[in-house]
């Protein structure tokens, strides 16, 4: 196959990075499996129990809490960032001037820490001083105790992530736009096809596979999301923003219960892989695709 | 295109570009700003854009409140290059071989490598806590730059892989023919080839290692405290928020970063785009 006679060096190549996987991410993780059948604090005895921490899990209602608030939490927040990102790569693609600096305006809070984005959005958030209740209060509407109140809380846990998030579709949707050729909006127009049947026929149909791509990948990231729920609420009040992340944190580093959390690590482990088998089959193929 | 006939629409395409550039730079602008105001202005109700005195007071404060600061930045600085030099001399040899060898043993690998991909990283946190904290590791640098590289590497080999498969083979034939070892010819010609692919992979990591909380805020307590899990401390006083000193250090966290980011889009955007596609 390979004019090159190196074979064996090319393999060879590959084991740095397939040791450092086995040695920090496979053998821990099958050591989280066992432990998920124990009963086990730091420092102590190792004690088997079987399944009963799975079904103690089950029979949490704030797992269940967790599980829910996760679901919405990620359903919403992937929709929010496709639909922005979508709608920042159209009007882009119209092409400004000085486009260069809009283009980097846009993908700006990707270059955030999630810290830095948190400490900014509670003081725009905070309920007496901040800049969003003061907004509302000029154009007539009763400040929002964003941080105290479980509803609201949840609504700023979506616009900060958001906020965050949008770049990195941004960045996958917005040069895929581009590279659609202008000649094809062209013929269309002369066929008389209108801003909405332009839109309609011609870049959705195109842009699909990518939009899929990047929702995909949002969806699992979403589903993890910790740093900037946990800086911003820590999972309260009253647990209305605890998502299966902070639920495990909890467990393990908090309550001590490690076994329980190693638990949910391996249910959350097992979600993840049903929702990327798709996508890893995808990549799988592209990456051999050159033979 | 009824209204392009009376010329509305580029005043409305430009009112949405604002609206857009508002959504997405204005809380950045407002913190960077509220650094440069005077302590008690921050607090002000009804709140100011602009600052009424413009003043250099909160840095002063944050250097004497947080003495541990600067020490904060040295580690991130530590951090974020030792990930990088080691991300990419890993993800840079496996995405050599990935690019031009094929065998049973390498396609079970990629399929080893792209299922660790999706591994959400804080489960990893359980298991590991324990033994690092036994071992003394835990509040390491070392740690921390393990961690990072591992959640990294993967997408940054694919980001190699596409990038050498866009070098012809032919060249390091040539090499070869010439007398060059294949060693040579990898680092003599693949690797200065390969810069603007090192200039991504880099930057992503760079990037990421520079503005990390989860992993530092489980493993690390002090030795190897990073810049965010400050900030994130300086959040969390029971004092109350010295919010002049916060805004100041995000100011000294994030500007550098947002300076190269603007300097080097075209690489960055590049280097996104492969990841998310070809892996």
């Amino acid at each position: 196959m390979n004019s090159i006679k190196r074979k064996s060096l090319g393999h060879y190549l590959v084991i740095p990075l397939l040791l450092l996987l086995i040695v920090v991410i496979l053998i821990p993780e099958i050591w989280s499996f066992a432990l998920s059948l124990t009963r086990y604090v730091p420092g102590g005895n190792i004690e088997y129990r079987g399944l009963l921490n799975y079904k103690n899990i089950f029979l949490d209602y704030s797992f269940w809490n967790a599980v829910k608030n996760n679901i919405i939490f990620v359903i919403v927040v992937v929709s929010l960032q496709l639909l922005l990102a979508l709608g920042f790569a159209l009007l882009l693609a119209t092409g400004f001037k000085g486009q260069k600096i809009w283009v980097s305006c846009v993908i700006l809070p990707y270059a955030l820490s999630p810290v830095v984005t948190v400490t900014i959005w509670k003081y725009m958030l905070n309920y007496d001083i901040g800049i969003i209740n003061f907004i509302l209060d000029k154009i007539g509407f009763e400040p929002i105790p964003w941080l105290s109140n479980s509803l609201w809380a949840f609504i700023a846990v979506i616009i900060v992530y958001t906020w965050k998030q949008v770049p990195f579709t941004f960045i996958i949707v917005y040069p895929a736009r581009l590279s659609i050729s202008k000649e094809l909006y062209e013929a269309a127009a002369i066929d008389g096809a209108n801003e909405w049947q332009r839109f309609r026929f011609i870049t959705l149909p195109i842009l699909k596979p990518t939009i899929l791509v990047a929702m995909t990948f949002r969806l699992i990231l979403a589903f993890r999301a910790f740093a900037e729920i946990w800086l911003l609420t820590g999972g309260g009040p009253l647990k209305s923003t605890e998502v299966l992340a902070i639920y495990m944190y909890k467990e393990g580093f908090r309550y001590w219960h490690w076994g329980i959390s190693a638990a949910v690590g391996v249910l959350i482990l097992l979600l993840t892989m049903m929702m990327s088998y798709p996508q890893m089959r995808i990549m799988y193929r592209q990456m051999f695709q050159n033979e | 295109m009824g209204l392009t006939k009376y010329n509305l629409k580029p005043l409305i395409l430009w009112i949405l570009l604002l609206l857009v550039v508002i959504w997405s730079t204005f809380p950045v602008c407002y913190a960077v700003i509220s650094s440069f105001k005077m302590p008690k202005d921050i607090y002000r109700y009804p709140p100011t854009f602009i600052p009424r005195i413009f003043t250099f007071k909160n840095f002063v404060d944050l250097f004497n409140n947080w003495t541990v600061f600067p020490q904060a930045m040295f580690n991130s600085l530590v951090i974020s290059l030792g990930s990088i030099v080691l991300t990419v001399i890993i993800s840079m040899f496996a995405a050599f071989s990935f690019s031009r060898f094929s065998s049973r043993f390498l396609k079970g690998s990629a399929f080893f490598i792209i299922a660790i991909r999706m591994f959400p990283p804080i489960i990893i946190s359980i298991p590991l806590y324990p033994i690092l904290s036994r071992l003394n590791l835990a509040d390491s640098h070392l740690v921390l730059i393990v961690l990072y590289t591992v959640f990294q590497v993967t997408v940054m080999t694919w980001i190699f892989k596409v990038f050498f498969d866009n070098i012809p083979k032919e060249i390091e034939e040539a090499a070869v023919i010439d007398g060059c070892s294949p060693f040579e010819s990898f680092y003599k010609i693949i690797i200065p080839l390969a810069r603007p692919s090192i200039v991504t992979v880099s930057l992503l990591v760079g990037i990421y290692a520079w503005n990390e909380y989860m992993f530092a805020f489980l493993f690390v307590s002090t030795n190897a405290k990073t810049t965010p899990l400050l900030i994130s401390e300086m959040m969390g006083s029971l004092t109350g928020i010295a919010w002049g000193q916060v805004f100041a250090a995000n100011f000294i966290q994030m500007v550098p970063v947002l300076i190269f980011v603007l300097l080097v889009q075209r690489f960055l955007v590049k280097g996104v785009m492969t990841g998310a596609f070809k892996g």
